[in-house]
């Protein structure tokens, strides 16, 4: 069994803001640190490894980042990762969605094949979950988010899984084959500790590193367009500008009803409604929609 | 470039139990926006019955200026592999200029793969949508919230966005009229088999509350909580406290919201009697939009409240229960 | 008329009258001054009648308690008044409301490219610094850096009659606000290390964690440049009382339980570069491993959300003895927080905490005991459910005070006396603490307004 996990790191705290003069980032200074959403990814391979009874399970970590995200893969073999894959090169800067999955899939397949792929629900510094999606559809996976529980089962003599998916009103109880993309939800899967005797082993382990050239040629039919780093993005920014300041509001002076008719106001204006109270039941029957 | 006098906007309907979602029609008045003197607004739905889904929304939005709707029967639960064929089908077939998804579950877990389909940008989490400059300019935080960007699709169609509830308004409805129906099917990955459907009950708790009533020490009594928790149920959230409620034991620690309670970031907190330690406040200070009711001018809370409002909450809260209950039996 | 600013107590103001000691007291009214100012007009209309000063009201010891008089709240003289970039000597001149938070955000704006921090930094990171001043308080770091004395260079008090004095720190530290107003504080920053390395050990029998916790004091500094920041203990009682409330408490509910057979964590930082900080933690690693600590159970963080997150778990071993006390007022409004916390210079880490664990068990109570290695200074709080418990439990305090002023002079209380900690030292030890700042009183506080209640009885008079 071969799990490959997707992991970033981030800003610690990005408190910065922005300088409006130089139109640059203010960064506060701290080191990057893994995001907790790929330890989340890490601990549910993790557990699946525990719960398993295969000798041969391994847990790879990819990253894509600066040579310093190699602090990333350390720390992934504090944890207890088998190995890991930096994927570094100026060539994959400035990657947006696209281009981002699709390298991390090139690299993927280029070390595979794996039974599983892991990954977090989103970053902390703001980016928008669709990575794992999208990488999903590169390597031609189905892809479940928002799962809750994962396990390795075996069926027929067949290795599939059993996992728990959320959606907005339902969870989803599921099997599906492998191989299969994850990306799970974080309150399901608390990071463990770190453990000192792997992370004093940590410093001596290789790490492969991934560069553009690494690559083996893709084989088979048309040759396929590249979409590395901001060359193979289909998106671009054109501007940065600070957000509305928080101004201290004055302070309304509003006798009793004044106050509630304000209040009342803010809330319709904000779109919100009180739930109706219906039984599930009977309002699914009503609207026909399950 | 987008197209500079009309633009083809398809936008994913999505349906819960309930019909058709807030944010689908959300999508839709924004489609109404982008799409210029000439351009086509497009709906697409999947679902397990299609019949189903077309008694939903045919009546339902036949108000809005929708061109077609693409009603896909995926039999079975939800599968994102699915959803992305049917739009594959749907973009096939429509050739749109933008794609707009609303950022529910569903809708983030399907719309990366569609974009890498058509090898096209997904634009998530915008908090706004425009024409400029002949193009779609997506607008959203970045860097964790401290910058905003505007972004743009350089070459590829369609430009994909996506949008979470509450973000853009739903649009008014106009003369109703009949709108064509296209009907087709698509089929889940191999393999995939649906054990159980468990429905979420309401979250009880007051973390991943979309809108809070916190009351704190400026409630006298213990017998006056009554009324917050009515207050908390008639605009449709959970009630919260400050410590002092808490030491008091008139109000369970779950329920505390601060530094040694809990973090909450609700569209909506409305605070009543709450004065706003350091201790609270980072409990809270990333809530949306932030009522406070205070007797206190300089009371702490009013430094961060969206809404700070000096006022007595034995005066407010009562009549405004009245004044909410009215508004709720007339519509 | 009067000034402005003095309002009169009235009931939304209530939350005023009590800090983390959960004493309560009395006030006839507040005053909030925002500058230095604002302070001086507010003494000098206040003159002659009670003052009780307040940072953040996290003290536990009821200092900020009032016990009528005027309530002067300083949270909000929360302003940077000066910085020196000095690298030889980084200092910030701040205002005495700031709390830690505040001033390690306002550090890392000032000083972008290094990483500084103020040393004495308890826990307790919603603490005014002015308070820390105040109490002395250390942080977990003491055991490397000293003293609060070497990271405050200078401070300036502002007496009730309005007037200022800039007066040796060694005379305003720790004199618990019963002398003046500190209008400001220039603080001395540290760098912090390169590499820091946060690392618990579970111990399954608590003798042995002693044994181990001896041991600690011969790797404070090694050669090859690494050393011990921080060396915390914490009981089985401890471990379980933050479990229990641990789901609340959004900062650490992610952390996982030690491992169940644990009698006894002992958490270590190690700092230094980070070959040296490997090698270090790998020796103690081993040391710990033969004193029965399984070198798989450990668990190191690096990263300096993992080092807050595990802070925070420390801290949470305060922070769930006064969820206790608060759950057991509810019945029993008279129980306070019962504890203690002085330091043994010398003395035998096992050997304190084996007299407190002794102590309770012979009173039949419950408590847990966690604190700080080096000195040593094991906390212990006794939980007492009820009355008679509380009772029993005053009367141990009492007990355990006498017998270490008998054999060690000790006597200073780390977070100061204020108005609690009267009740739990025996006379001799509080005369010992007394008599050091009597003199200055006398001279600076004849009436005894500033502060009345703190150290000293309500009563005592100075002329």
């Amino acid at each position: 069994m071969r799990i490959a996990v997707c992991m970033k790191q981030v800003p610690a705290l990005s408190d910065g803001g922005m300088d409006e003069k130089t139109g640059t980032l203010i960064r506060s200074g701290q080191k990057a640190v893994p995001n907790i959403y790929d330890l989340s990814a890490l601990e549910a391979a993790l557990r699946s490894r525990e719960s398993a009874e295969d000798e041969n399970f391994a847990i790879d970590v990819y990253t894509m980042g600066p040579k310093s995200a190699e602090a990333l893969i350390r720390e992934a073999y504090a944890y207890g990762a088998d190995h890991g894959y930096l994927i570094c090169d100026s060539k994959f800067a400035g990657a947006d969605v696209l281009a981002t999955s699709y390298t991390l899939a090139r690299a993927i397949r280029e070390n595979g094949p794996y039974d599983l792929v892991f990954c977090g629900k989103q970053t902390t510094d703001g980016d928008t979950s669709q990575v794992s999606a999208a990488l999903a559809k590169w390597l031609e996976l189905p892809s479940f988010s928002g799962v809750t529980d994962v396990r390795i089962i075996q069926e027929n003599g067949k290795d599939r899984i059993y996992l728990k998916q959320r959606l907005d009103d339902r969870v989803l109880t599921l099997k599906a084959g492998l191989p299969s993309l994850i990306a799970v939800e974080k309150e399901t899967f608390p990071a463990r500790m770190p453990s000192l005797k792997l992370r004093l082993r940590a410093g001596k382990k290789e790490i492969t590193r991934i560069e553009a050239g690494s690559f083996r040629p893709e084989s088979g039919g048309i040759k396929e367009k590249e979409y590395f780093g901001q060359k193979g993005s289909a998106t671009r920014v054109i501007r940065i500008f600070p957000p509305e300041r928080a101004e201290k509001h004055p302070v309304a002076e509003l006798d009793g009803k004044e106050a509630g008719k304000q209040i009342l106001d803010i809330w319709e204006g904000l779109g919100l409604r009180k739930e109706r109270n219906h039984d599930f039941e009977e309002r699914a029957r009503d609207s026909g929609l399950s | 470039m987008i197209s500079k006098n009309g633009r083809g906007i398809l936008v994913f309907l999505e349906t819960d139990i309930y019909g058709i979602k807030e944010v689908s029609l959300e999508m839709i008045g924004k489609a109404m926006e982008l799409a210029g003197e000439t351009g086509k607004i497009y709906g697409a739905a999947v679902g397990d019955d299609v019949q189903a889904l077309e008694s939903a929304l045919s009546e339902r939005l036949s108000g809005y200026p929708l061109e077609k709707l693409f009603l896909y029967e995926k039999r079975g639960c939800f599968e994102a592999a699915a959803w992305e064929s049917a739009f594959t089908d749907c973009v096939t077939r429509t050739n749109p200029d933008i794609l707009l998804i609303g950022g529910t579950r569903k809708g983030r877990y399907f719309a990366g793969r569609v974009a890498v389909r058509f090898r096209t940008g997904v634009t998530a989490d915008c908090t706004g949508l425009r024409i400029g400059q002949d193009e779609l300019i997506q607008t959203r935080p970045a860097f964790g919230g401290n910058i905003m960007a505007d972004i743009v699709t350089d070459h590829s169609l369609p430009r994909i966005a996506t949008v979470r509830e509450g973000i853009f308004k739903a649009p008014e409805a106009g003369k109703p009229r009949k709108i064509p129906v296209f009907k087709g099917e698509v089929a889940g990955s191999e393999g995939v088999e649906l054990i159980s459907e468990t429905p979420i009950p309401r979250e009880r708790g007051i973390v991943g509350q979309q809108v809070l009533v916190a009351c704190g020490r400026g409630v006298r009594k213990k017998e006056d909580i009554a009324m917050m928790r009515k207050l908390a149920e008639e605009v449709g959230g959970e009630l919260a406290s400050s410590r002092a409620l808490v030491e008091k034991g008139w109000m369970p620690q779950s329920r505390q919201i601060g530094l040694s309670g809990n973090v909450v970031s609700p569209k909506l907190l409305i605070t009543c009697g709450i004065s706003g330690t350091i201790q609270f406040q980072t409990g809270m200070r990333t809530a949306k939009n932030i009522i406070a009711v205070n007797t206190d001018a300089e009371a702490p809370i009013f430094n961060i409240a969206h809404h700070p409002i000096r006022a007595d909450l034995y005066d407010v809260v009562p009549g405004l229960l009245s004044i909410i209950n009215r508004e709720i039996r007339n519509t | 008329m009067g000034n402005r600013k003095i309002m009169p107590m009235d009931e939304r103001f209530q939350e005023y009258l009590s800090d983390e000691s959960k004493l309560t007291g009395w006030a006839d009214a507040i005053a909030f001054p925002e500058n230095e100012e604002e302070l001086i007009a507010v003494l000098k209309e206040n003159a002659g009648k009670p003052v009780t000063i307040q940072g953040a009201k996290t003290g536990l010891a009821g200092g900020a308690v009032p016990e009528g008089g005027l309530v002067l709240n300083l949270s909000r003289m929360n302003h940077v008044l000066g910085v020196s970039k000095d690298p030889e000597n980084p200092e910030i001149t701040v205002e005495p409301g700031i709390n830690l938070e505040e001033l390690d955000k306002i550090i890392a704006r000032e000083f972008p490219k290094k990483a500084y921090f103020w040393p004495p930094s308890p826990t307790e990171t919603t603490a005014s610094v002015g308070g820390v001043a105040a109490t002395r308080a250390k942080g977990i770091n003491a055991c490397y850096y000293g003293g609060t004395e070497n990271y405050i260079s200078s401070a300036k008090l502002t007496l009730l009659d309005g007037t200022s004095r800039i007066l040796p720190k060694e005379e305003i530290l720790g004199s618990e606000g019963i002398l003046g107003v500190i209008s400001w504080l220039t603080l001395k920053l540290a760098e912090k290390p390169a590499c820091v390395w946060g690392v618990s050990f579970f111990f399954k029998d608590e003798k042995e964690a002693f044994a181990y916790a001896e041991e600690l004091p011969r790797y404070q500094k090694t050669e090859e440049g690494a050393a011990l920041y921080a060396m915390e203990y914490m009981d089985r009682a401890t471990i379980d009382l933050i479990g229990h409330y641990k789901s609340g408490m959004t900062r650490i509910s992610m952390i996982p339980d030690p491992p169940e057979d644990a009698s006894a964590l002992i958490y270590l930082e190690i700092g230094g570069t980070e070959d040296a900080v490997e090698e270090l933690a790998g020796t103690l690693m081993e040391l710990a491993d033969a004193r029965g600590s399984d070198a798989d159970e450990a668990w190191a963080v690096t990263d300096d959300a993992g080092i807050t997150a595990a802070r925070s778990y420390r801290h949470a071993s305060a922070e769930s003895a006064n969820l206790f006390v608060e759950e057991a007022r509810r019945t029993e409004p008279a129980i306070t927080k019962l504890g203690t916390d002085i330091s043994f210079p010398g003395r035998s880490f096992g050997e304190i905490v084996g007299i407190y664990e002794n102590g309770l068990k012979e009173n039949g109570l419950k408590g847990c005991i966690f604190g700080h290695i080096s000195e040593p200074c094991p906390h212990v709080n006794i939980l007492a459910k009820d009355i008679a418990e509380y009772e029993k439990g005053t009367a141990l305090l009492r007990e355990w005070s006498k017998k270490f002023w008998e054999t060690d002079r000790a006597a200073a209380p780390e977070h100061g006396i204020g108005k609690l900690k009267r009740r739990f030292l025996c006379e001799e030890s509080l005369s010992g603490i007394r008599k050091k700042y009597r003199d200055a009183k006398t001279e600076l506080d004849p009436d005894n307004c500033c502060n009345r209640g703190d150290v000293f009885p309500e009563g005592e008079r100075f002329r």
